[in-house]
């Protein structure tokens, strides 16, 4: 959708929607004999992929490095600092942003967001699906990945043992 | 006083209120103007309300009225806001001099609590805020029912009268209860990833006292834990 706006077109409002994760069936890995941590090694080995959390009762936001790097943060001790993560955002997608943890937080809901990052002077689009999920002895989390997003292309590499 | 000069009157006191006291004050004229007895603002009710008091903004309507109003849940059974569905013309209703009519069908009930509080006669007019939320200014009295002429004016000086209420009710949600500069400076460093045993030592506070200012922002910008009231303010551009 993004990718096929043409200079001047109005842009649309970015996409903010909640409860998108059980209408996707559940593609269970090991029917093909592989392990989860070999999925998330593959998926991770062709593009920035991230996991973060959030403690609803504390606020910690920890982040692994890819998050980081997406954001073109540093990682000190992979505590967020949220007050820096804003600067990284584009100003118009950051209150929808913010209202998207205010109603995971809130409401215990699940979400999904595609919204603009700084890189240099231009801005990237990066995609976030989050969920809340229930955690003894506190109020929850909301755990989540992060990854630069790119428009799937119908694009296809043959190899040929002939040539 | 004709009709002009006391509506541009009037228009001119609802425009200088300051704040929701002083315009309440001024509705307080106006209803004396027209020989009315109260006014109320509120959110036009949607098929599933069943109570009046959770939609009210502002009324000089006793809460009692309210409360046995709500307590039999008359709401589902006013016969003027079914009008509303498809209609957003003002609409005025008597209540007649001898039990529930056929322009006003209601339960006796509901007859009986609103002669009781000389609620005879009323008009209400719906209003749609810039936001899009649908609100009523809604007059009680005991007068004989408005003439056109009036209800022309009455208009008029509700339309002015909800622009400038709506407003203040906007600005209200845009700038909600400031929290102290203690409350910022606690909620920018968990905002930093700081933990309150952390903050604590930065501010020289005991992490229970910084606790209690992460308590008291929370309550104050209606959120029900710190992850949500650190996006909030960051939303609401509360941290520099």
């Amino acid at each position: 959708m993004w990718a096929c706006l043409r200079s001047g077109e109005r842009e649309p409002k970015l996409p903010l929607r909640f409860d998108q994760l059980d209408h996707k069936e559940f593609q269970d890995c090991t029917s093909v004999g592989m392990t989860e941590h070999e999925v998330i090694e593959l998926a991770q080995a062709f593009r920035l992929y991230g996991f973060w959390s959030i403690n609803l009762d504390t606020g910690l936001f920890l982040a692994t490095p890819d998050v980081y790097r997406i954001f073109d943060m540093q990682s000190e001790d992979g505590r967020m600092n949220l007050v820096e993560f804003r600067e990284h955002i584009h100003p118009d997608d950051l209150p929808i942003l913010m209202e998207c943890f205010e109603r995971c937080s809130s409401q215990k809901q699940s979400y999904h967001m595609i919204y603009r990052v700084k890189r240099g002077a231009d801005w990237k689009f990066v995609r976030t699906v989050g969920k809340f999920r229930e955690k003894p002895g506190t109020s929850g989390e909301i755990v989540g990945i992060t990854y630069e997003f790119f428009e799937r292309l119908r694009t296809a590499a043959f190899t040929d043992s002939d040539d | 006083m004709i009709s002009a000069d006391r509506q541009s009157l009037l228009s001119g006191e609802i425009a200088s209120s300051q704040s929701r006291a002083h315009f309440m004050s001024v509705m307080g004229r106006v209803v004396g103007e027209f020989g009315l007895d109260h006014v109320t603002v509120m959110a036009a009710p949607s098929p599933n309300d069943i109570a009046i008091a959770p939609l009210v903004l502002e009324s000089t309507l006793p809460p009692q009225f309210a409360r046995e109003f709500d307590k039999h849940q008359f709401l589902r059974y006013c016969p003027i806001l079914p009008k509303f569905s498809n209609s957003v013309l003002p609409q005025t209703w008597h209540l007649g001099q001898s039990g529930p009519t056929a322009s006003f069908d209601c339960p006796q009930k509901m007859y009986d609590l609103m002669s009781r509080y000389d609620l005879l006669m009323g008009a209400i007019f719906p209003m749609t805020s810039i936001d899009s939320g649908r609100y009523f200014l809604r007059y009680d009295g005991k007068r004989s029912p408005l003439h056109q002429v009036e209800m022309n004016e009455l208009g008029m000086i509700s339309l002015h009268a909800f622009d400038v209420f709506d407003r203040m009710r906007r600005s209200e949600i845009a700038v909600p209860n400031v929290l102290s500069a203690r409350e910022l400076e606690v909620l920018r460093w968990t905002a930093q990833g700081k933990t309150s045993v952390e903050i604590g030592q930065i501010l020289s506070l005991s992490d229970h006292t910084v606790n209690a200012y992460m308590t008291n922002a929370i309550k104050k910008l209606d959120c029900v834990n710190r992850t949500q009231l650190v996006a909030k303010a960051i939303r609401l551009k509360l941290i520099n």
